[in-house]
């Protein structure tokens, strides 16, 4: 068993001078390919501690010259950065505890073999999957629901997944069946066992699930601008870093200062505000991702195996 | 009889009350956001007017297409969209697979790991993000690709690169290896991980190198899964994804950027010729589900195990 690990075994051989080049010039290889990773990551961060003035053509800033905290006064000030802030925490939260729930209720049900016309609705959500009515019909189907400029236009759309519900039905099929034929009666006892009993025994998969989708709805940023750009309170922060990157490409790099209205110089230019926007938006994910990473692994290796 | 059934079939619904209950939200919202936009195809049909609505928009038969037929900008756009769909398929698939051998080539177990923890990291940034970081690092300003070219006397002065029509495809295809070969090799590193030791046991005892290995029991234990892989994917040539696209491109680089869902979300929603527009998406997705059956038809019969779903 603890062999399966090793897939290469030759660490018992002595390994030829072909064979010890190769292993340098991966090892470089990957190296240089993480860099390439970590680079703009540790780029942006400089950018957003730094004045305009340092950031130039012909340097690598690789460390700010002057450590300022005016790009993120700026953003805090004159960009709404805190509501946008609140609003990104609030679709992701509100929006993964609805995908779980409606998601995980379906997954459950479709687990009765014995169910009349279960075929038929597993069709009714599959279809979907392969036919949509693009953008624009969305547009107007989502404009009629009155959903234009208003929060549940975030959290509803996203609420259901086909392929995370086959996932978490896929999980509940492992579960015992024996211990729910002894449980289960009436309609309200069916709930209760699933509240109780299935929910607390799936946590791996709703795991995985729950994490998709708060990277999903964190990163989501085309429904703000389609649906709820005319609402400043909707703003997130993923469509506030897009408006800055459309505001650059219309203008060019300028720099932009202002007094705020303690009377204070704020010295930022776009590029260091949109930078200081980035590192917010990105440190979510570079914080929380190494430690869940396994989850995220493990639900594709799910989706992988098929139902 | 047929009553004994029926009234059978009742019970058992009856049985099962609770669990339609736990189907209606799905349902619903099924319902509300992916059947109910359908009824608005219709206005690639129509004269439409955000006023009149979708039912009180005069019909006009396929005015929109025959537009759509003689509009040299259209096939601009499918070419493009060709252009993209058709060398990120054939670039990003060799490359995984190279990185996927690669990756399992490292024989330390823990630089194995960090490899593997930051070359997913980029798959979890929105695209925005990443666009975000294409135009730094190769800003003219201040980026450090110019910085780094000028330096070595490659480059004269500093070049918008990202402002180049010539080069964006250049640009987009490694953006996304950038961003997605990282994690497309979970898939296939499941399926290493399946083959038998043994295997390589043997072949050690009969002198095999590690080259050998690779193309002797590694490869051919991945071809199934790459063919199941490749089969799939060209069903998405023509929808390269409206996300990359919409982040890496600018004014500048529509003549070689431009893709149909890029297309139709500027006519749309910019544009607001929300008639038209929904008549190019559809073209789009009528090709693309033909592509995508007839690809699962050919991944069927490839491989008879698998399924869709």
């Amino acid at each position: 068993m603890g062999r399966v690990k090793e897939k290469a075994p030759m660490s018992h051989v002595k390994k030829s001078t072909a064979s010890k080049v190769f292993d340098g010039c991966n090892a470089a290889f990957m190296i240089l390919f993480c860099i390439t990773i970590i680079f703009p990551l540790w780029d942006v961060v400089v950018r957003s501690f730094s004045r305009p003035q340092d950031i130039s053509y012909m340097s690598l800033n690789l460390i700010p010259k002057y450590v300022t905290w005016d790009a993120y006064a700026y953003c805090l000030e004159k960009e709404g950065l805190f509501g946008a802030l609140f609003m990104s925490f609030a679709r992701t939260a509100i929006g993964t505890v609805i995908h779980l729930c409606v998601v995980s209720l379906a997954a459950y049900a479709l687990t009765k073999p014995q169910m009349p016309f279960r075929n038929v609705i597993q069709t009714y959500f599959l279809i979907p999957m392969f036919v949509s009515a693009g953008v624009i019909p969305a547009y107007i189907n989502i404009k009629n629901l009155g959903l234009v400029n208003n929060f549940l236009v975030y959290v509803l759309p996203t609420s259901f997944s086909i392929f995370n519900c086959i996932i978490v039905r896929n999980f509940f099929y492992s579960i015992d069946k024996g211990m729910e034929e002894s449980a289960s009666i009436d309609g309200a006892s069916q709930f209760t066992f699933f509240k109780d009993i299935i929910m607390p025994l799936s946590k791996p998969v709703l795991a995985t699930v729950a994490l998709w989708q708060m990277v999903g709805q964190w990163n989501a940023w085309f429904d703000n601008m389609m649906y709820t750009s005319g609402n400043k309170k909707l703003l997130t922060l993923q469509y506030m870093l897009r408006r800055m990157l459309d505001r650059l490409n219309a203008s060019g790099s300028s720099g932009v200062s202002g007094v705020d209205a303690m009377g204070v110089t704020v010295d930022a230019s776009e590029d260091t505000v949109k930078a200081a926007v980035t590192v917010i938006v990105v440190i979510p994910i570079v914080c929380v991702y190494p430690f869940v990473q396994k989850y995220f692994v493990k639900g594709i290796m799910v989706g992988a195996v098929k139902g | 009889m047929a009553k004994e059934k029926r009234s059978e079939l009742f019970k058992r619904i009856k049985k099962h009350r609770m669990f339609y209950l736990f189907l209606l939200p799905a349902a619903v919202m099924v319902f509300l956001f992916s059947y109910m936009p359908l009824w608005g195809i219709t206005i690639a049909f129509k004269d439409f007017k955000m006023a009149r609505g979708i039912m009180g928009s005069e019909w006009v038969g396929l005015e929109h297409f025959q537009k759509l037929f003689t509009d040299p900008i259209f096939y601009r756009v499918l070419k493009n969209t060709l252009i993209i769909g058709i060398s990120t398929l054939l670039v990003s698939f060799p490359v995984t697979i190279l990185f996927t051998l690669l990756v399992n080539e490292i024989l330390h177990t823990g630089f194995k790991k960090i490899v593997q923890t930051i070359t997913y990291l980029p798959h979890f940034l929105s695209w925005v993000v990443v666009g975000t970081f294409a135009f730094q690092i190769l800003s003219p300003s201040s980026g450090v690709v110019n910085t780094i070219l000028t330096r070595l006397g490659i480059l004269d002065g500093p070049v918008y690169f990202m402002a180049q029509p010539n080069l964006f495809v250049v640009i987009y295809l490694i953006v996304y290896l950038w961003k997605e070969t990282g994690y497309s090799i979970v898939v296939y590193l499941a399926v290493i991980s399946g083959i038998d030791t043994e295997q390589y046991e043997a072949a050690q005892i009969d002198g095999a190198n590690r080259f050998q290995k690779i193309l002797y029991i590694t490869l051919p234990a991945m071809l199934p899964t790459i063919c199941v892989m490749l089969i799939l994917n060209i069903g998405t040539i023509i929808s390269v994804g409206f996300d990359p696209i919409f982040n890496l491109y600018c004014d500048a680089t529509y003549r070689t950027a431009d893709v149909i869902s890029t297309f139709v979300y500027r006519k749309g929603m910019v544009e607001a010729q929300f008639d038209y527009s929904t008549a190019v998406g559809l073209f789009q997705n009528i090709v693309s589900l033909t592509l995508v059956l007839l690809s699962n038809w050919l991944a069927r019969k490839a491989n008879p195990e698998y399924r869709v779903i």
